[in-house]
């Protein structure tokens, strides 16, 4: 009864704190072609994958009903590495199916044409967008009725503080017009994650697996990952040093019981399941504690 | 055959012009390899109706034998005559016998072409007994793509090494951009849009498409849009229905007509 009431709350919050449209979703695998040749065309790397990316926790400010549901900590943001175009696997952020399928292309746009990759996140993207815009009129119509989603997708700046008003506002003149703010304040938490922007920074590469995962300790088998999204993992070696936590060896413990200072008496009166010679030894052991120390039976 | 009446309109990527005089001027045959539509088969107009020699074009197939391209007997109703081919006609009249597509022909063209393009510039006709010496006004000139080479089809050594090789590629932004403009009268902004839609899927060409679209398709696209078609469809028409037949790769390549060209 207990579950059954917790699942219909869990249910019922999660809906209500819901801010996407699964009704509208998109899926990478439904474009995969189309944004990786417009990638390609665009001057991207011809040499890597199209691949979905793992969603990354953004730190910004949730509203109550995501902070009661436990959800909206990650956001689905896209990035290039030099093994992959790192796209979102789904996208469902807009109540148009269209306009979350227009994102992906942009995104594919925004990693091929990338003109300042060095440069701080808000100055990077701004940077990209302006070129896109600039050289292909057909994406900067895309990229304004993306805006005008986006804008609206996005926390209202006079319910937060003064900071995080100000940063949001930043954002917003930012994405509707790229390019023409340089600095973005800085506020308690970090922005709001913008979707029509890279990363802020790409999760860092692990070396590559030179030993098999470990087994399975019920199967025996590897676990396979069943999906292909990119996992932020990282690779952490194992600390292996002399002693550790235990001081001892754990097995040893049972052989200890045979000399806890406890009473006895019933076993003396019990049949010997042991050999006789046996029972003597151990009774003329206990003889021999006895007489060492007092025994204060219970 | 075709007589210069005017000289076709050719813009020098390089210095291939001048080449091809002095090439002319010591009797050396020409090779030029290059992508389809990168302006082969223009240039070697260009420069007969610059010579002022006639041009006998002949397009290679896989039935080309080296029969089509000396002579053959006929049959008509007065009886066998002997009928010269293109390559024949071009030795007699002293004129440019261009062979496009080279590779494409067989194997026995290979023969005839050994004599014509070494030092010994004859032409053996063995159904006549005939030994034909080119003129010095001869010229053979050869094309292929060298995307199109195989195992099977392909020029060997002994036959790339009579010639003078030329390499053609895509022209410049700029130039490209430039002949658009001369070839359709198209505003020099649309011809940039195309050029850049050109660039981009030139691009994929390793990765999603067959072969890399050829200048050729940017002026077919051009001359419709001067006409009145929608910039977008005449890019689907012109240039993306010609790269791939795949319905999936079409709709993938229209994405980037759509992100160059706002409807």
């Amino acid at each position: 009864m207990e579950e059954q009431v917790g699942l219909a709350w869990h249910r019922l919050v999660n809906r209500l704190a819901l801010r996407r449209y699964p009704a509208a979703a998109v899926t990478l695998s439904s474009l995969t072609r189309e944004a990786g040749l417009l990638y390609r065309a665009l001057g991207g790397d011809d040499g890597i994958a199209l691949q979905a990316g793992a969603a990354s926790l953004h730190g910004a400010e949730r509203s109550w009903l995501e902070k009661l549901a436990g959800s909206g900590r990650k956001a689905d943001l896209a990035w290039v590495d030099p093994q992959a175009l790192r796209l979102p696997p789904q996208i469902d952020a807009y109540p148009e199916a269209r306009l979350n399928h227009d994102l992906y292309l942009w995104l594919a746009a925004l990693c091929a044409q990338d003109p300042q990759p060095q440069a701080p996140w808000f100055n990077r993207n701004q940077a990209a967008a302006r070129a896109i815009i600039q050289h292909f009129p057909g994406l900067a119509a895309l990229y304004q009725r993306l805006v005008v989603a986006e804008i609206a997708r996005r926390p209202d700046a006079a319910r937060m503080d003064a900071d995080g008003a100000k940063q949001e506002r930043a954002i917003r003149a930012a994405l509707l017009c790229p390019g023409s703010v340089t600095h973005l304040p800085s506020a308690r938490h970090p922005p709001h994650p913008v979707l029509l922007w890279l990363r802020p920074a790409a999760p860092q590469l692990a070396a590559p697996m030179t030993e098999k995962p470990a087994p399975d300790p019920v199967s025996g088998a590897s676990a396979p990952q069943t999906d292909a999204v990119r996992r932020q993992a990282e690779r952490a070696e194992s600390i292996e040093e002399p002693g550790g936590l235990l001081l001892f060896r754990p097995e040893s413990i049972f052989s200890w019981s045979e000399y806890a200072k406890i009473q006895h008496e019933t076993r003396k009166t019990m049949t010997p399941i042991w050999p006789r010679r046996r029972t003597i030894w151990m009774s003329s052991r206990w003889r021999a504690i006895n007489a060492a120390s007092p025994r204060n039976c219970a | 055959m075709s007589l210069p009446k005017e000289i076709p309109a050719y813009t020098p990527n390089a210095d291939e012009i001048e080449v091809f005089q002095l090439a002319y001027q010591n009797r050396l045959p020409v090779l030029i390899k290059g992508p389809t539509g990168c302006g082969k088969t223009r240039f070697v107009e260009h420069m007969a109706a610059r010579l002022g020699r006639p041009l006998y074009t002949v397009s290679c197939h896989d039935d080309l034998s080296a029969s089509d391209l000396v002579g053959r007997h006929l049959i008509d109703s007065s009886g066998t005559y002997w009928n010269d081919g293109p390559l024949t006609q071009a030795l007699r009249h002293g004129g440019i016998c261009y062979l496009d597509e080279v590779v494409e022909a067989r194997k026995d063209t290979t023969v005839v072409l050994h004599a014509l393009s070494d030092d010994r510039r004859i032409l053996p006709i063995d159904r006549t007994g005939e030994i034909l010496a080119a003129p010095p006004e001869f010229m053979l000139v050869v094309s292929y793509n060298p995307g199109y080479q195989h195992l099977l089809k392909g020029l060997k050594p002994s036959t790339r090494q009579r010639f003078i090789s030329l390499a053609f590629d895509f022209p410049s932004p700029a130039l490209e951009a430039e002949i658009v403009v001369a070839e359709t009268r198209i505003d020099l902004g649309r011809a940039k849009q195309l050029v850049m839609l050109a660039q981009a899927l030139r691009r994929t060409a390793d990765h999603d498409l067959e072969e890399a679209p050829g200048t050729r398709l940017i002026v077919d696209a051009a001359k419709l849009m001067v006409s009145g078609c929608r910039a977008q469809t005449a890019c689907r028409v012109a240039i993306i229905e010609c790269l791939s037949d795949d319905p999936e790769i079409s709709r993938a390549l229209m994405v980037v007509v759509a992100a160059i060209f706002a409807e």
